[in-house]
This record gives C-alpha cells, sequence and structure tokens, in this order.
C-alpha cells in the first residue's frame, strides 16, 4: 500500500487556485503540479501570466484603447455587453487612471466585482486608486458575499493604507479571518492588523495567533 | 486560423527548472494548459473585439472599427 500523497501546503494550495484561474481551467486539472513546492509555483504562475499578458497585448491595447476614445456611456456599455468582466481585467493594465476612472462608476456592482475577481492584482495597482471609496466598499461586501476568500487576500496586499481600511471596515471579522490563509505574505498580514479599526483588537489578536 | 494551427506556432511557454523537475511528462503537460490558454485568450480577444461594433450606437461604429482594425 502507497503512502497517502500529503496535501499541499495552505500557501501552495492559494498559488494552484491563483494559477488556475490565470489559465482559465479547474484546480483539479493542476494536480500534476500537487507536490510542487510553493516558490516554484510562484514563479510558474507569474512566468504564465506574464505569457498570456504577451500574447494577448495587442489585442489587450485594443480593447483598452475603446475604453479611452469613446465616450464613457458608450464605453461602459462596450465593457459589459462585448469584452466581460475577465477580459476588462486583463485589458485593465493598458489602461490610464483617467479611462478607468470614467468607466468604474458606470458600471453595475456585479460587474465591477467580477472584473476584481479575475484581475491581476499586482499589473494594477496604478488603478485601485481611483476606485472611489463607496465603490471599494460595496465590492469588498460582495466578494465577501460571493465567500471569494482568495480574491480578499490578494487585493489586500495591494491597497494603499486608506483604501485597505475602507475595504477591511466593510466586511465582517470572520471575512477577514477567511482571507487570512489568502494572503501572500506576512508583511501584506501586518499591514491588514495595521489597518484595521481601534476596536477591532480581538480579531487582531486572533489573526496574531493564526499566524504564529 | 484555427486555435490548433494557433497553438502548434506559438513559440513553446518556458517551464521552471523547479516545476520541469518534478518528474517527467510534467514540464509537457504546463506546456500544454498554457498553449491552451494563449489560443482561449487569443479566440476571447477577437471574439470580444467583434462583438464591440455589434452593441455601440451606429454613430460610434467608425471609431470602433479604426480602433478595432488597428
Amino acid at each position: 500500500m502507497s503512502a497517502p500523497t500529503p496535501s499541499p501546503s495552505p500557501a501552495a494550495h492559494a498559488e494552484l487556485h491563483r494559477l488556475a484561474r490565470r489559465l482559465g481551467v479547474d484546480v483539479g486539472d493542476l494536480a500534476v503540479l500537487r507536490d510542487a513546492p510553493v516558490d516554484a509555483l510562484r514563479e510558474l504562475r507569474v512566468r504564465a501570466s506574464d505569457d498570456l499578458d504577451a500574447h494577448g497585448e495587442a489585442g489587450l491595447r485594443r480593447l483598452a484603447a475603446l475604453a479611452r476614445r469613446l465616450p464613457g456611456p458608450i464605453a461602459a456599455v462596450v465593457a459589459e455587453r462585448a469584452l466581460g468582466p475577465a477580459l476588462c481585467a486583463r485589458a485593465a493594465p493598458y489602461m490610464d487612471a483617467t479611462a478607468v476612472g470614467n468607466l468604474v462608476p458606470r458600471m453595475s456592482l456585479e460587474f465591477l466585482t467580477g472584473v476584481v475577481l479575475t484581475m491581476e492584482t499586482r499589473r494594477i495597482v496604478h488603478l485601485l486608486a481611483v476606485i472611489p471609496d463607496d465603490t471599494l466598499a460595496d465590492v469588498s461586501v460582495e466578494l465577501e458575499r460571493r465567500e471569494a476568500w482568495m480574491t480578499i487576500g490578494d487585493i489586500t496586499g495591494h491597497l494603499d493604507p486608506g483604501p485597505l481600511r475602507v475595504a477591511l471596515a466593510a466586511i465582517t471579522d470572520n471575512s477577514v479571518l477567511q482571507a487570512l490563509p489568502w494572503i501572500e505574505d506576512e508583511a501584506t498580514v501586518t499591514r491588514v492588523a495595521d489597518a484595521l479599526a481601534p476596536d477591532r483588537a480581538a480579531l487582531r489578536r486572533t489573526m496574531s495567533d493564526r499566524t504564529a | 486560423m484555427t486555435r490548433a494551427d494557433r497553438t502548434a506556432d506559438d513559440p513553446p511557454f518556458d517551464v521552471p527548472d523547479a516545476i520541469a523537475a518534478l518528474g517527467p511528462g510534467v514540464a509537457d503537460d504546463v506546456r500544454r494548459l498554457v498553449h491552451e490558454a494563449r489560443a482561449r485568450q487569443a479566440d476571447e480577444i477577437a471574439s470580444s473585439l467583434e462583438q464591440a461594433l455589434v452593441v455601440v450606437p451606429r454613430p460610434a461604429r467608425p471609431l470602433v472599427r479604426k480602433v478595432v482594425l488597428g
């Protein structure tokens, strides 16, 4: 009888899910990578993501140009009815802040949440700053409703302190804890803890216990 | 160009050594997954650019056509 295969570590599990999301496959399709170390999975995910961006760049730039050159209301129609959330997310790195600032208020919450769910956060850091606080709070609540813990964990690593406080204030203690295993590194966990409101000291202690 | 043609013409994905070292066939499996993702993405972009022409109001179509066709 062979020994049971150990489960991937939580960090490796998270990387497998991120890679599956980027490749557009089910995480079960990545069973061959089950024993891969987390650093190797991270390198693969970044390399695969960069590869797909490079291969799609010409087309994605054209999609982004539509957002820049069309009037805001029409660009929003194109985004929601022609592109869909996943392609919007991939075209976003090629949009400037002005175009994104015109688009975001015109998108439905459901669509915008879909964009956030599929975006490669590290490539759109420059755009997160233009999302209004109330929209960010609404999206955070919607992500919480969908139990999108991986996405919540991912975006916490890329939000500036102000927007991070807004996002965290919008969700419950339990949701912060659910997202905790999906946060990429210890420094981000510390940032999240520091951004919590003073009256959430119990949550801060629980986070500290779980990551100790 | 079909998806299969495009995949065959694509430059191979450079699989990290630490992944290839996991065992025989792993690099090939990963390469196949990435190539399929490339093809899916190309199809989605092409389809969306065509769809953009359909969903915009008629007066905006010349501008969209110009952007779409480059």
